[in-house]
């Protein structure tokens, strides 16, 4: 009995050391310090247009003052966003606390939800006038329709593009509403792809890494890839990406495919998905004004991720990651982590068998299966990689194969079903006369003449 | 757009709403009233009570207090006597309070205190604890309000992903996991969010449009093999989970660290110590806390191996100095077990490895400790570290001015170098701190004869503690030190007439005999059985009682019918004690004579 209370005081000890040692307290009293001036500014200046005219002299040192506060932020941490929700204010995740009364939080809140709107954010620092126009713009009656939309029209008609207004929001608490995992997967996927570009640009322009939004958006997939075809929803979502967002997303995708069928628990499939998110972290850096080479991208991603204090398991096998994620499994320098084994081979299949315009895919995604295959405890992990085609099976999605009737058909399933492991569904393209298919004509494999040939788009 | 919040922003902030009215403010720890009509209702009220303690208790005592610790076990308590009577327990999470089927059962308005409102501002609105939540899932539950509760902001893990990552299955936990939109206009924006992303920035643009070289090269294989499906085993599989469990992590430092300490010393694309530097002692504050040497031993042979001694800006003596400086070998020694008294083999081969005298900080390390096991295991480290420098160690142990420090170097000294250790003790026994001097007489105990140790002992007999005065005594009739004789009286005859106890007066009595037997017998009789004149004609001389108590016990150690007859005369003339005293000393004064004959 005594036992299990001091077992209990050594593990709260431990959660409390390790949660301590993974806080950077200055970065945290920074955000938390500029974070609430900057919103107790803009508060201050909507609730001075109720009471003097915008070019009257009270509006100039709050004024000067949020433009010094938002372009100081702006150097740390990138673009600001400002959430009202439910009477609580964020500024990048920080709630802000508004000492007097709570009657204040909520006037910023009201105020941009006379525009139907909920947040706001600053991707760019402002000038001083640009200030007085944006609080003259919302302190202005809303448009009758479509408020919102009207006021960022008219913002972007003030050449200030860069404030992009938010809209209004509620907490969704989980059980809500029934998941529509197809069309939310996509979704969140196609989300994640400007979390990828805020993260990176934000490290591009030497700002400091902040995981938090990408583990929200990786935990966000992993839970919905259970029991999903992520393979197939991620190359169908991944088509709408721009192309270095659809090469992290779909590494990250594969990498929490490889991780899940690897029966890890949902904290190690999240934490492998951040990884993968960052693997390429490195070639967000500058050399003398160019990207960093193919050579140089690991190491520049160590310098990147170096930038993130405190101790976290999960940051250092981050960074495992990105410096040994390109090394063979029988690399001279020892067998590389686990996180790097599993983005090894998302990354090197996500490179053979993307489209590229004007040339296709490096190779078709069964060939490549069929190479990588071959690679087995030589360049990969065999596990890892024995785990990969069980899943991907040696026709994954987006194979064009030819059929021994003639028809063209596109592979849009990985493996269902053990026994189904090369009877993947597939999209009809051409049936066995020539003859264009129905879109979105879909038949089984394992119902259908024998695949006859392997086809290599061209572009 | 940006990324929705799902809960607070895990700061520490003072209370937002005042308490009220009347309401005065209250120490953390304090409890919220018992609340609830119904008996399940006051049955949650009082879980939920000790659990909002437990949770706030970490914000004023160390984990390992005792206060946590009976308040764990007045939550065990609470919550096992709900489970068993009333099943799960369900509760609504509202700012202020949680209601149980409509009944609040938890309601504190204190911001700070509140743990209805930190779940709630944290994005919690409904939690379900299973009957058969077992105690371990608990106290994981409670680890994660406390991360809360003592205001550390978390950079790797929110509330929810702390809670979505520790998997209860007992324990089921609605909390906010994102924002919805509210309106048609949102839901428009939201549906063509996928489809319009698009640089929404001059950074973003530069990043988006940059000529990458990221899939370049793309691997070059030309053989292929006929791909199949084989499940791999049980086995197979709990190995590779083993490698990102927690036991892992320590050599996933250590690769770190090999890679970090690789790129330091690339001559074309080096990261500087400074960049470096925060990471690795970031790393070794992991290592040093768990106590994981092994690992530790690990880093020093990477250091050993990737920097040059000589390097101009001393890459190696700091990072060796990161690793196993004083501050390091603090933090090894605090991280042991509360058994453990012995410095493990790996910290002396980590000692070993790197150059250099750690003596020093050992002994400042001493100096500070306070804990028994760190104390025992430091001294271990000093037998090792100090044997060709017991110089060294005499002179911190003269310096010291604290009683338990030296008196633990004493140890080691003794134990390290006999001889130096006596030497230093029959200089320090005249100390003023008892603690020292009896450490000094425990050394000096099976010392030779050396006038020097005489002198020391005899000086000790005026020591303020009356327990290093016995102790001194004992070893002065030891070594059969007859000068001491004559320092012996006098401090019977100066202290009988002030402070003599019975219990001093038989040991500096028997001590006289034992030092000079005949001056002793003639003092004796004296002070038995003083001068007629003296007898007769006038009062008792002051002192003369603790004399003849002493006398008696002296006289216990001589044989012969003279000091049985004086024995027998004084039994005759004295008071109860003293005649019991005279009769314990005539059996006493038989059996030696038995035993002698």
């Amino acid at each position: 009995m005594a036992d299990s209370i001091i077992d209990a005081q050594k593990s709260l000890g431990k959660s409390l050391f390790q949660a301590g040692a993974s806080e950077d307290r200055e970065i945290a009293d920074y955000i938390r310090d500029q974070g609430q001036r900057l919103a107790k500014i803009l508060n201050g200046l909507f609730r001075l247009t109720k009471t003097h005219r915008l070019n009257n002299s009270a509006f100039n040192a709050p004024t000067i003052e949020f433009v010094n506060v938002l372009t100081s932020l702006y150097e740390t941490i990138g673009p600001i966003h400002i959430l009202c929700v439910e009477n609580q204010v964020y500024v990048n995740d920080v709630r802000i606390r508004f000492e007097a009364h709570l009657e204040h939080s909520m006037a910023l809140g009201r105020d941009l939800r006379r525009h139907n709107s909920g947040g706001v954010t600053f991707n760019e620092p402002l000038e001083d006038e640009e200030v007085r126009i944006f609080i003259r713009l919302l302190a202005a009656d809303p448009a009758p329709s479509n408020p919102r939309t009207t006021l960022q029209q008219n913002l972007v008609g003030e050449g200030m593009s860069s404030c992009q207004l938010h809209p209004g929001y509620r907490f969704k608490i989980k059980g809500d509403e029934e998941r529509k995992v197809d069309q939310d997967f996509k979704e969140v996927y196609a989300q994640s792809a400007n979390v990828v570009a805020d993260v990176f640009g934000d490290l591009g322009a030497n700002r400091l890494p902040n995981p938090l939004p990408v583990r929200r958006t990786v935990n966000a997939l992993v839970d919905l890839s259970q029991g999903a075809d992520a393979a197939r929803l991620a190359s169908e979502a991944d088509e709408a990406l721009p192309n270095f967002s659809r090469h992290v997303m779909m590494v990250t995708n594969l990498s929490i495919l490889i991780a899940r069928t690897a029966e890890f628990s949902d904290a190690t499939c999240g934490d492998i998905g951040v990884a993968a998110m960052f693997h390429d972290v490195g070639f967000t850096m500058k050399e003398d004004g160019y990207t960093v080479s193919y050579e140089r991208h690991t190491r520049a991603g160590l310098r990147v991720l170096l930038r993130q204090r405190g101790f976290h398991e999960s940051k250092i096998r981050r960074i495992l990651t990105i410096i040994q994620h390109h090394r063979d499994y029988t690399d001279s320098k020892g067998v590389p982590s686990l996180y790097a084994r599993v983005v090894h081979i998302a990354d090197d299949y996500d490179i053979l068998t993307r489209n590229r315009p004007g040339m296709g895919p490096v190779l078709a995604p069964p060939d490549a299966i069929a190479r990588m295959a071959a690679q087995s405890g030589k360049a990969y992990d065999p596990v890892l990689l024995q785990i990969f085609i069980n899943t991907m099976g040696p026709f994954p999605p987006g194979s064009m194969l030819k059929l021994a009737d003639g028809s063209l058909v596109v592979t849009v399933s990985a493996v269902r079903d053990d026994s189904l492991f090369d009877k993947p569904l597939a999209r009809l393209v051409r049936d066995g006369k020539g003859e264009m298919a129905p879109p979105d004509t879909i038949i089984d494999l394992a119902e259908a003449p024998e695949v006859v040939k392997i086809i290599r788009p061209t572009g | 757009m940006p990324e929705a919040p799902k809960n607070d922003d895990l700061l520490t902030e003072p209370a937002e709403a005042p308490p009220l009215e009347g309401e005065e403010a209250e120490d953390p720890v304090g409890d919220e009233p018992i609340l609830g009509e119904s008996a399940p209702g006051q049955a949650a009220s009082e879980a939920m009570r000790s659990l909002a303690r437990c949770a706030r208790s970490f914000l004023i005592y160390d984990a390992s207090n005792n206060a946590i610790r009976n308040f764990l076990e007045e939550m065990r308590t609470k919550w096992q006597w709900f489970f068993d009577r009333h099943g799960d327990l369900a509760v609504s999470i509202r700012p202020w309070e949680m209601v149980l089927d409509g009944e609040v059962v938890y309601l504190e308005r204190d911001r700070e205190r509140s743990l209805a409102f930190r779940l709630y501002r944290d994005g919690v609105r409904r939690l379900r604890f299973k009957a058969d939540t077992p105690w371990e899932e608990m106290i994981r539950f409670l680890g994660i309000l406390s991360v809360r509760f003592t205001g550390i902001r978390l950079q790797e893990d929110d509330i929810v992903t702390l809670l979505w990552k520790a998997g209860f299955q007992h324990i089921e936990v609605d909390a906010v996991e994102g924002l919805a939109p509210e309106d048609d206009e949102t839901a428009a924006e939201i549906a063509a969010s996928g489809k319009k992303s698009k640089a929404k920035s001059r950074t973003q643009a530069v990043v988006f449009d940059a000529p990458y070289q990221f899939d370049y090269p793309w691997p070059k294989f030309e053989e292929r093999v006929a791909v199949a499906l084989r499940k791999p085993t049980k086995e197979t599989l709990a190995k590779l989970a083993a490698e990102d469990s927690s036991q892992a992590l320590p050599h996933q430092c250590v690769q770190l660290l090999d890679e970090v300490l690789d790129a330091m010393r690339d001559p074309i694309d080096t990261i500087p110590l400074s960049d470096a530097m925060p990471l690795i002692r970031e790393i070794r504050d992991f290592l040093l806390s768990e106590g994981f040497i092994d690992a530790l031993v690990e880093v020093v042979n990477s250091i050993n191996l990737y920097t040059e001694p000589d390097d101009e800006e001393d890459t190696r003596a700091l990072l060796l100095d990161a690793f196993t400086g004083e501050l390091a070998m603090r933090r090894i020694i605090q991280s042991m077990r509360q058994d453990e008294t012995e410095a493990p083999p790996e910290l002396n081969t980590l000692l070993e490895l790197v150059p250099g005298d750690h003596g020093n900080a050992i002994l400042n390390i001493l100096a500070v400790e306070r804990s028994p096991s760190a104390r025992a295991v430091t001294c271990d480290l000093l037998r090792r570290l100090m044997q060709g420098d017991v110089q060294r160690l005499c002179e911190r142990i003269r310096a010291s001015s604290d009683a338990p420090v030296t008196c633990d170097m004493l140890v080691v000294l003794a134990d390290i170098d006999l001889e130096a250790a006596i030497q230093l003790a029959a200089e320090l026994v005249t100390s003023k701190e008892p603690e020292i001097q009896f450490e000094c007489l425990r050394i000096l105990e099976p010392a030779t004869y050396s006038p020097e140790i005489g002198r020391a002992l005899t000086n000790a007999l005026t020591a303020p503690s009356e327990e290093v005065r016995l102790r001194a005594l004992r070893l002065l009739v030891l070594q059969r030190e007859s000068r001491s004789f004559d320092t012996v009286v006098n401090l019977i005859q100066e202290r009988s007439t002030t402070d003599l106890e019975p219990l001093e007066a038989t040991a500096l009595g028997e001590a006289m005999t034992h030092l000079n037997q005949d001056e002793a017998m003639v003092l004796f009789k004296a002070w038995v059985k003083p001068p007629k004149f003296l007898f007769f004609f006038s009062q008792p001389q002051p002192g003369q009682a603790m004399l003849r108590w002493a006398a008696v016990s002296g006289l216990a150690h001589v044989p012969g019918d003279d000091a049985e007859k004086l024995l027998r005369w004084l039994a005759k003339r004295a008071g109860e004690q003293l005649y019991q005293h005279c009769m314990k000393a005539i059996a006493k004064q038989r059996r030696l004579e038995a035993s002698d004959g």
